[in-house]
């Protein structure tokens, strides 16, 4: 997980690896995912 | 999220929604010529329906070499192609009905029905000649603009820079 850095707010590749990083990036306060 | 090789990030980001509620969640460029934009209108508003309407819908024609060399679409009129793409699908992302007579689509009194959801920003990657070789950017075709407008925009400029 690489949550807020560009150019991809994830580099999962997984689709529920992709789903936790959503969560994570929604619990940490992010308003884009 | 992006959208090349892998995994179908519409198709993600409707799972990713429902166990969200209040992020933005955007694409980067879902590529137009293997989808019709009555498809991608109807997969973006059912990513709509799934995620309370924050998806940020991001689009654009991809490349010559993956979309002609690799898929064999024709490629000889791209902004053609994204100009008359534009015409269905924001109608029909609007649940109007969509007529449109052109030389890449034709369609007739197409609409879709999708309770509860709403049209999706759409942010259309494009090019920039004036600029030269390798600026591009996104613009947005419709919807205001939120967050994940903002990321977009930010991330590709970085790209840019790399």
């Amino acid at each position: 997980m690489r949550l807020g850095l560009f150019p991809l707010p994830t580099d999962a590749t997984r689709v529920q690896d992709v789903i936790a990083d959503a969560e994570q990036a929604e619990q940490l306060g992010l308003d884009s995912f | 999220m992006a959208n090349i090789f892998g995994l179908d990030a519409l198709t993600t980001l409707a799972l990713a929604g429902a166990r969200t509620t209040r992020i933005e969640l955007g694409t980067f460029v879902v590529p137009t010529f293997p989808r019709h934009p009555f498809a991608m209108a109807q997969q973006a508003l059912t990513v709509q329906g799934a995620c309370g309407n924050r998806l940020a819908l991001g689009i654009g024609l991809s490349h010559l070499v993956t979309m002609q060399d690799r898929l064999g679409f024709d490629w000889d009129h791209p902004i053609r192609h994204m100009r008359e793409y534009l015409s269905v699908l924001n109608p029909l992302l609007a649940q109007e009905p969509a007529t449109f007579e052109g030389q890449e689509f034709r369609v007739s009194g197409a609409q879709l029905g999708v309770p509860g959801s709403a049209a999706p920003p759409v942010l259309v990657r494009v090019y920039s000649r004036a600029r030269g070789p390798g600026h591009h950017g996104y613009r947005a075709a419709g919807g205001p603009p939120g967050p994940a407008h903002r990321r977009v925009i930010t991330g590709l400029r970085h790209h840019q820079r790399r």
